[in-house]
């Protein structure tokens, strides 16, 4: 997974992507979270290193929206930037393509 | 007597559960030390507690600090739960298990199970969790009753294997496993009581219980996929910002024609002119005529311009209830709509660039109800500098909604180019001063983490009673300082002290915002509340640029006297002076910037 990058051009972390980087109907597991407060309120949320989850919506410079079974969370750009993820193949692409009607 | 304890998070229908053990009689009391009501009622042989909506057990806020001490003094645990936020509700239930506390779930929102389509294995989770679970439809009342019954079987389920075995690491004596284990999730106040140093477990602790939650997640449910039900699709549309941004300036204007017109326009103008002022206020002074004398002192503080029987009640009932009723019952359809985290998280990047993240629109929103309800609701921003920031703002810039109403009507006098440049100028003020302050505050805001409720049709026996219940509250609030108000302006007028204070400042008025010298007298009440100021000023002869000006100055003048006070107990002393002497300076010189500007046109 390393190296897959976003249009928008922002730096990522050596080791590869960042949530903010992650568009809109991909499919990602969490590598890493940042280790500060938000770590307890993601992981009571389910976002933990190693949860897969979708993204459901992605801001422009704003927020990022996960979906992890039926629960959505929104997350702000700064915390999505420093989260490691590794994007997941889109193995069903007739729902991809349901998802993107929206685009 | 043993307690049952009514655990949650947000908005899962704990009160419907906690009405039926308890029936009519509740009592609300405040819990020392915060601002967080618990509610307590009688069950049989039971005490039954409910506690704020919490997402679990630990010192995050004051919701978690009330609900967490309540927990460990409770016997049997009633956790509502939400059926199709399982993988966030269910990592409070393992909680509550690990403690060791004894648990009967209610399976909440089943409904919504069925309606989408999705199948979940009930029997399965009760195994797993090794609790009870009761499926239930609260807003129905499916199943509701079945509690009651049930209570007894509350149980102590299956603890999390992981966490079991690392429970006796700091090898004391304590009162309970519940507190072995918030001692093992670092709990600080329990570390203080038993002078300990923290071991840094609860990243761990989490991580375990998260994994085993989301097992049993995936286990009890026959697929996780994504569904395509109308709500689910109805949240995105309205989260994408394509179409998410014109829904929600539609769903504003609404609001705003709502309130502004419907209410502040239709309701009020026969509440106001033609009950209160037609009726009431002839009557009143008719009756109390036969007593006193209507021009002694006394006949002035009691039925005078700025009467105890006469101004107040017109204020509060003709003119206050209409506006507060409205905008509860607006905002109480938002809430139950689920609405409002999507317009937090589409409003983010805009409210980061002023130091705050989406949250903040919760009070700003609040804000144009009653700036001092909005003050207190800072609380929940997540550093003190947003508390500050946020704070500053509504004091600044946010007219509360019997301000607002009276504001609409004058801004509406004076046409549709003139309502642009007034929500120009405010929403620049709004913009500058959160920059500035951005700039100038230390340290660095918290960020954006919120989970998304579904979108739901609100339950109109549900918002009516919300409406009631906050517009009551607010009453309550309001008739003290508006009759503290009222006596206060009296004294100032009969002593003629006022007209020694219009003297004095009516230079500036006159002066510096080209305002006629009456419009003194409407700042000076504005101290005590805006909206008397603003009302004030509805009664005089002036131009468009006049109101454009009053308008503008008194929208950023300073907040009402019941503001002020909750900000000073909210912030420093300094802080708040700071805020209250701002707004004033602020509001005087956007104010006489805009009047001469205009004088050279």
């Amino acid at each position: 997974m390393r190296g897959r990058q976003s249009g928008c051009g922002r730096k990522g972390d050596e080791a590869g992507v960042t949530l903010d980087m992650v568009k809109k109907g991909q499919d990602l597991v969490i590598v890493q979270l940042p280790k500060s407060d938000v770590r307890a309120q993601a992981m009571r949320l389910g976002i933990y290193e190693g949860a897969q989850l979708s993204c459901v919506e992605s801001i422009h410079n704003g927020p990022v929206v996960l979906r992890s079974a039926f629960q959505e969370i929104a997350i702000g750009q700064h915390i999505a930037r420093e989260i490691q993820v590794t994007v997941q193949e889109e193995n069903k692409p007739a729902r991809r393509i349901v998802d993107h009607q929206t685009d | 007597m043993e307690k049952i304890v009514l655990v949650g998070n947000p908005n899962v229908g704990k009160s419907v559960f906690f009405n039926s053990l308890t029936g009519v009689y509740a009592e609300v009391s405040n819990f020392p030390g915060t601002t967080v009501d618990l509610k307590t009622g009688k069950f049989g042989k039971y005490e039954v507690v409910d506690t704020p909506g919490i997402y679990g057990v630990s010192c995050f806020n004051d919701e978690e600090r009330v609900a967490r001490q309540v927990i460990i003094d409770g016997d049997i645990i009633v956790n509502v739960v939400d059926a199709l936020h399982l993988g966030r509700d269910l990592f409070l239930t393992q909680q509550l298990i690990d403690m060791g506390k004894r648990i009967i779930v209610c399976l909440n929102m089943m409904d919504e199970i069925e309606e989408n389509a999705l199948s979940l294995d009930v029997a399965k989770l009760s195994d797993l969790l090794g609790v009870p679970v009761i499926p239930t439809v609260a807003k129905t009342g499916k199943n509701v009753e079945q509690l009651k019954d049930r209570i007894e079987e509350a149980w102590g389920g299956n603890p999390t294997a992981d966490i079991e075995e690392q429970l006796d690491r700091y090898n004391i004596k304590v009162r309970s496993k519940a507190e072995k284990l918030l001692l093992l999730e670092d709990d600080e106040l329990l570390l203080k009581q038993y002078h300990l140093e923290a071991l840094h477990q609860r990243d761990h602790v989490y991580f375990m219980r998260r994994k085993h939650v989301d097992q049993i997640v995936s286990q009890v449910f026959a697929s996780t996929q994504d569904d395509r039900s109308i709500a689910t699709r109805v949240g995105r549309v309205l989260l994408s910002p394509k179409t998410g941004i014109p829904a929600m300036l539609a769903t504003l204007l609404l609001i705003f024609l709502f309130l502004g017109y419907v209410i502040a326009q239709v309701v009020v103008g026969f509440t106001e002119e033609t009950i209160m002022q037609g009726y009431y206020e002839p009557f009143i002074r008719w009756a109390v005529s036969h007593v006193v004398n209507e021009s002694s002192v006394l006949g002035q503080f009691l039925v005078g311009e700025f009467g105890l029987l006469t101004m107040v009640p017109t204020y509060i009932f003709g003119l206050l209830l209409p506006l507060v009723a409205g905008f509860y019952l607006m905002l109480s359809i938002l809430e139950d709509t689920g609405y409002l985290p999507r317009i937090a998280t589409l409003l983010d990047r805009g409210l980061s660039k002023i130091g705050l993240n989406g949250r903040a629109i919760i009070p700003f929103i609040l804000g144009f109800g009653c700036v001092t309800v909005a003050t207190v609701s800072t609380r929940l921003l997540g550093s003190r500098r947003e508390r500050t920031i946020a704070t500053a703002l509504l004091g600044l810039t946010i007219p509360c909604s019997a301000q607002f109403g009276i504001i609409i009507g004058n801004v509406s006098k004076m046409g549709v180019g003139y309502s642009f440049v007034y929500a120009g100028i405010i929403v620049l003020v709004f913009v500058l001063a959160g920059k500035v302050l951005d700039k100038a505050l230390p340290g660095r805001s918290s960020d954006l983490l919120i989970d998304l409720p579904r979108m739901r049709v609100p339950q109109p026996m549900n918002v009516l009673k919300k409406t009631y219940l906050k517009t009551q509250q607010f009453l309550k609030e309001a008739i003290p300082i508006f009759a503290l108000g009222a006596l206060i302006i009296t004294t100032l007028e009969v002593t003629k002290l006022l007209d020694r204070i219009i003297d004095f400042v009516s230079p500036l008025i006159v002066g510096f915002l080209h305002l006629p010298r009456e419009a003194t007298t409407a700042f000076i009440m504005g101290i005590i509340r805006r909206d008397f100021g603003a009302a004030g000023l509805d009664a005089l002869p002036m131009t468009n640029q006049q109101i454009l000006v009053s308008m503008v100055t008194l929208t950023l003048f300073v907040p009402c006297l019941a503001s002020v006070l909750m900000i000073f107990k909210e912030r420093t002393k300094t802080e708040a002076a700071a805020i209250w002497i701002g707004s004033l300076v602020i509001a005087f010189l956007v104010g006489g910037a805009l009047a001469n500007v205009m004088l050279l046109f």
